[in-house]
């Protein structure tokens, strides 16, 4: 109002202000970059701690399973030393068994269990049976029963079924 | 534009050639307080410019005013360029501000030109009379006029619009009465040669004596002067029959003797009043408002 020319147009700041300002512009920008930096890196270690403990625990983890898998398998080599053993034992018993067997006695088939022996044969005889054969069966096993059938020509068929008892 | 303000306060250069000096004004205000003010007066134009560069140069937020003062301006009560046409007013050689959409400021093209020649960091350029409607209170039958050294402006309202203006050279005239101050003084130092060479004190209060009379007859000078306008400017804004003038306010930057009051009173019958007016703030006032 009022005024014949208009106002020049006028810098708002002086030359060496600019210059100061341009100067504390770029230290405040590499300031906040290094900031940055700092956040971004500071940012990637805790992922990486994360990732870190995730794994920690997941080996924990795993640990634990590979525990377990270590205790099943020291039981099934307990077991299979238990195994081993007893078919030892029994590899024993039936070769003492069979060096036990008399002569006038034939037999015609085995079966083995668990805790069981079956015999099938043949004797000319049940007192050649009874003196002979019963008593070391009877040494091994806690309970025998013998079953005899007469056969035409006057001997007997047996079937003995021997048992172990197991511990409790 | 707040951030601006808050930030950054510019300074305001007023400025004026009177006579041989120029006279500057050069504030920064806080919200409407003045916190920083200098007054200085220089011998030649280069003295100023060294000035107001180291103020640009501390500041860029500087802004540079100054005022018409030369015959080459007007006000015209119309925004009309027909207007202008029927006061004789070549339009194309001139530019003008209009105000309020009622009333208009014109100076001329050359002036205008002129001044950004000389002064090319000027922002503000105001008209003499722009002053005076700034400052004017009374806008209805009211006569305000502005003495400087070398002009004085004139300029009367009615119904709140500024009808006529005039501008009258001092300049000249007050040549004249220096010539006529010239023969005083001879006469003067012949009177004082009539005395004793030893009596230096008298001698010296005589001297003060003598020159606060030539001061007198200086001011009563221009009081005659300043009624002489007043009478001139008048009987041509009477002679379009417009009413009559009830207040005359009278702006003085030179020193007037109040009275011219009672001069005015025993002449023209009109109540007046004698303000002394500081063009430099006035100007730095107006550029306020601008900025």
């Amino acid at each position: 109002m009022y005024s014949f020319t208009q106002p020049n147009k006028k810098p708002l700041l002086k030359e060496d202000t600019k210059l100061w300002l341009i100067f504390i512009c770029a230290s405040v920008i590499l300031y906040i970059s290094f900031v940055i930096f700092l956040e971004i890196k500071t940012f990637l270690y805790n992922k990486d701690t994360d990732s870190f403990n995730k794994e920690i625990v997941s080996l924990k983890q795993k640990i634990i399973e590979m525990d377990s898998q270590k205790q099943f398998i020291y039981k099934q080599k307990t077991l299979y030393e238990d195994i081993m053993v007893k078919n030892s034992l029994m590899k024993d018993s039936i070769k003492n068994l069979l060096d036990l067997i008399p002569d006038p006695i034939t037999l015609s088939s085995i079966s083995f269990d668990k805790n069981k022996l079956i015999i099938y044969g043949i004797t000319p005889t049940q007192d050649i049976y009874n003196m002979l054969m019963l008593p070391p069966l009877e040494s091994i096993f806690t309970e025998t029963k013998t079953y005899f059938y007469q056969m035409k020509n006057g001997w007997y068929k047996f079937k003995s079924e021997n048992y172990l008892k197991e511990k409790e | 534009m707040f951030i601006k303000d808050l930030l950054f306060k510019p300074n305001l250069i007023a400025f004026y050639k009177e006579e041989d000096q120029y006279k500057l004004l050069n504030e920064k205000y806080k919200k409407n307080q003045v916190i920083f003010s200098e007054t200085k007066e220089f011998k030649n134009k280069k003295e100023m410019t060294e000035y107001i560069d180291l103020v640009i140069e501390d500041n860029p937020q500087t802004y540079i005013s100054t005022f018409i003062d030369s015959p080459n301006q007007g006000v015209v009560p119309s925004c009309n360029k027909q207007k202008y046409k029927e006061l004789g007013i070549d339009i194309e050689n001139i530019k003008f501000l209009c105000i309020k959409n009622k009333y208009s400021f014109y100076t001329t093209l050359y002036e205008l030109v002129e001044l950004k020649k000389t002064y090319a960091k000027l922002d503000f350029l105001y008209s003499a009379f722009a002053l005076i409607d700034f400052t004017s209170t009374l806008r209805h039958n009211a006569l305000y006029i502005l003495t400087t050294k070398e002009f004085s402006y004139v300029l009367i309202y009615n119904n709140h619009i500024p009808v006529f203006s005039d501008i009258f050279p001092i300049t000249e005239e007050s040549g004249e009465t220096s010539e006529e101050e010239g023969i005083e003084d001879i006469s003067d130092i012949d009177i004082v040669e009539d005395f004793d060479e030893t009596l230096d004190e008298d001698i010296e209060s005589i001297d003060e004596e003598e020159e606060e009379e030539k001061e007198n007859i200086e001011n009563l000078n221009f009081e005659y002067k300043i009624m002489e306008h007043i009478k001139t400017a008048l009987q041509e804004y009477y002679e379009n029959g417009s009413d009559f003038v009830e207040k005359i306010f009278i702006f003085d930057t030179i020193g007037i003797e109040n009275n011219i009051t009672d001069m005015i009173m025993d002449e023209l019958f009109i109540e007046s009043s004698v303000d002394k007016f500081d063009i430099l703030k006035t100007i730095n006032k107006i550029s306020r408002e601008n900025v």
